[in-house]
């Protein structure tokens, strides 16, 4: 009886008051206001345009909860804009295809951080995509197209989470892993290895190792961007004579062998050839 | 029959009480838009904005500033912090009012709150997202979101018409002056700062962190100059204290108040007044007397002058001993390695590491207890002995002898090298110590002030 008087009251407590209490408010509201011409102009160009949406207007959920960055300043983000327009969606505009697979691939929501993300155990986070829906800029405040540096970590960071976004939906090329398999590293080994270690590996940069999938994304972020990728990445070394230039070729002929299979697969999967929006990018960067 | 009627009391007072709120409570989506409008509402009202004395971690000092929230979302933002040739100054970002833990006001766009945020790697413990706790009389009363404990409380309050005069934007313009560009490598230093009491023929010295507003003041002595201070006795203070800037004064939150020489000094506040570069050359020798001076009053002690100095109790652990480092750790005034790129690569290859023994007895007694050299990188030891002529706080001064040891018979040419880089190192014949801080092995991070050079000694 105890029992049945308990549970009738907690039903009569929890279900008595407040009857319409639904949760249909979204929790945070994020909804862009329509208001400036800014807000017009990204509406109009990117949203509209490609389904994109373009954040700039700082929300927490971007973040992990013991995560902590700024947003970026008003004044940076029609340039960043400018610069997302020009680097990333012309370049896939302008080759065969291309507009197709950008679109059908962009994820929905871009945004945009001031500085860099720092994480609770010192670490910085660079750039992040969220299972193809989301792809995040940081450091845009420092936003200088001139400074190469700032302009690499840009770029290598959304083609290389742009290329993400093609394994997620439609895999990793067939036996890719199987390329350089002993190169592959345990988790967090990688930050120990020099580039010239990962060109050793058959890896374009030592972050590569860390996993197929990452290894997937540095080639093709390294490819696009790097405009040396040709004679750091793919042309051996002459008259090696040293067991040190032999490792290196021995890793670009690994290198060669996965960026074949990986313009193999984009042509399959997406229909691009990635040769044509590698001349497209640098076309634009020279 | 008890517990039926228990029951039944239950249901009749639940039932009851539930009756009238549930015809008039409004859904929820109405009362969070009114809420927020509310808010909003609150936030837009007051003729002249709000004032906000922010005090962002209880560590740092307060910083005056002022905000106008319009119904469009945007806020203009004033305030006193000079970084960013004055952005901070006066600028207008967007805000939003947002309802998740509870109502919130969220600083979007990038402005003062974000910079203070992100020192120190977004550590220092600034923040720009606000919880509204309440209202309390006319003021609106938050609490910080990010800080994961002890959140830092925030009290707006309506601001008068003439609050901006209370800005010290000149001032803080002229402190920022004394930051230092020198020494680099691993970050600046926060400047030592030597107040000078003309009238009581005192100094004090105190580090100054002048973007997190506060001070350490770390001794006194009798002296107007650098060399004065050194020669006469002196009394550590050990004091730390928050400062504000407003009205043309740095007013410790904490003052400071000591007994040296038979005389009570007491201060509170510093009047600043004159500004100037025209204060005394960081380097004894130097005659270029560009530093940074300001002028003005202290009450009760007369006229202040506020210079630069290196002299500071962040080094005064560096005692006797052998010390070592990598050569590549020895750096010219624009951050260049010697050993990569400067005199060591040219002069001395093959170097491998720098070395200074310090005052101890070594086992090979050939070696000069005194003398400063390179380690080679097949083992062996050339050094030029120097003479130690004052030791004081983290000052060191030395003669360098046209003495030198080998440990082995050097390639020709080794003894005109090594007095060449020697010379090139030591010039002005002074250097400053600091500790680095770090992770627990000591380091410290010496300076020559003469020559911009610094180097870095592991005991």
């Amino acid at each position: 009886m105890k029992a049945t008087i308990f549970i009738f009251c907690s039903i009569l407590l929890l279900t008595g008051c407040y009857p319409d209490e639904s949760l249909s408010v979204p929790v945070t509201q994020t909804d862009v206001q329509l208001e400036t011409d800014l807000d017009k102009f990204i509406e109009t160009n990117f949203r509209e345009k490609y389904g994109m949406a373009i954040r700039y207007r700082f929300v927490d959920r971007y973040i992990g909860p013991t995560q902590r960055v700024a947003p970026p300043r008003l004044e940076v983000v029609q340039p960043m804009l400018d610069f997302i327009q020009k680097f990333w969606v012309d370049p896939f505009l302008e080759v065969q295809n291309g507009e197709a697979y950008f679109r059908a691939y962009v994820p929905s929501e871009v945004v945009l951080l001031g500085g860099f993300i720092y994480n609770d155990d010192g670490t910085v986070v660079l750039g992040t995509a969220d299972a193809g829906a989301q792809i995040t800029f940081t450091y845009v405040n420092a936003i200088d197209p001139a400074d190469k540096e700032w302009e690499a970590l840009q770029l290598q960071t959304v083609y290389h989470e742009f290329a993400h976004i093609v394994h997620q939906r439609n895999k990793l090329p067939a036996d890719f892993e199987k390329i350089s398999p002993a190169g592959y590293t345990s988790p967090g080994f990688w930050v120990s290895l020099s580039d010239e270690d990962a060109l050793k590996r058959g890896f374009v940069s030592p972050y590569g190792t860390s996993s197929p999938n990452e290894d997937f994304a540095e080639t093709v972020a390294f490819f696009l961007y790097n405009p040396n990728f040709e004679s750091e990445f793919m042309t051996d070394e002459p008259s090696c004579l040293t067991p040190e230039c032999e490792a290196r070729n021995a890793g670009r002929e690994l290198v060669r062998e996965k960026l074949v299979a990986i313009r193999e697969h984009y042509v399959k999967v997406v229909g691009v050839d990635l040769q044509a929006v590698r001349n497209a990018i640098q076309a634009k960067l020279n | 029959m008890l517990r039926s009627l228990i029951a039944i009391l239950i249901f009749l007072f639940i039932t009851v009480s539930c009756t009238e709120d549930n015809t008039d409570l409004p859904p929820v989506e109405e009362r969070v838009k009114e809420a927020i409008d509310g808010l909003k509402s609150d936030l837009t009202a007051p003729t002249n904005g709000w004032r906000l004395e922010y005090q962002p971690t209880e560590e740092s000092g307060t910083f005056l500033i002022l905000m106008k929230f319009t119904p469009d979302g945007n806020v203009n933002i004033k305030s006193d912090v000079p970084n960013n040739s004055g952005e901070f100054f006066d600028h207008t970002i967007s805000y939003r009012v947002d309802n998740a833990l509870g109502l919130e006001l969220i600083l979007e766009t990038y402005g003062v709150f974000h910079y203070l945020f992100e020192l120190d790697q977004a550590t220092f413990g600034a923040e720009f997202e606000f919880l509204f706790k309440k209202k309390e009389g006319d003021g609106l009363i938050f609490q910080s979101i990010s800080d994961t404990s002890n959140p830092t409380q925030l009290v707006f309050t309506p601001a008068g018409a003439n609050d901006e005069n209370e800005f010290a934007r000149e001032i803080t313009e002229n402190l920022g002056q004394f930051n230092l560009e020198n020494p680099q490598i691993f970050g600046n230093i926060s400047p030592t700062q030597q107040l000078i009491l003309s009238d009581k023929n005192i100094s004090i010295f105190w580090t100054i962190d002048l973007t997190k507003r506060n001070l350490t003041a770390e001794f006194a002595g009798i002296g107007t100059t650098r060399d004065e201070v050194l020669a006469n006795s002196r009394i550590t203070l050990n004091h730390f204290s928050k400062f504000t800037l407003a009205n043309g004064q740095l007013k410790l939150q904490e003052p400071l108040s000591f007994v040296f020489n038979g005389q009570s000094n007491n201060i509170s506040a510093i009047t600043l007044s004159n500004f100037s570069l025209t204060g005394p050359d960081l380097c004894a020798s130097g005659v270029n007397n560009t530093e940074p001076l300001y002028t003005g009053q202290t009450s009760g002690l007369g006229t202040t002058t506020l210079v630069n100095t290196m002299l500071s109790n962040r080094g005064i652990d560096f005692g006797k001993t052998v010390y070592t480092v990598n050569a590549l750790f020895i750096f010219d005034e624009q951050g260049n390695s010697l050993q990569e790129t400067g005199s060591i690569a040219t002069k001395l290859p093959g170097t491998s590491g720098f070395v200074l023994f310090y005052g101890v007895q070594l086992n090979d007694p050939t070696i000069p207890i005194y003398s400063v050299g390179f380690i080679m990188e097949d083992g062996e030891i050339y050094v030029r002995e120097y003479q130690p002529t004052t030791t004081a706080v983290n000052l060191f001064k030395i003669d360098l002898l046209d003495q030198y040891y080998y440990s082995a018979t050097p390639p020709a040419g080794t003894e005109t090298a090594l007095k060449e880089i020697t010379d090139e190192i030591f010039a002005g014949g002074e250097f400053y110590a600091f500790d680095l801080p770090g992770n627990g092995v000591q380091v410290f991070r010496l300076y020559n002030a003469c020559n911009k050079y610094e180097f870095f000694l592991v005991p």
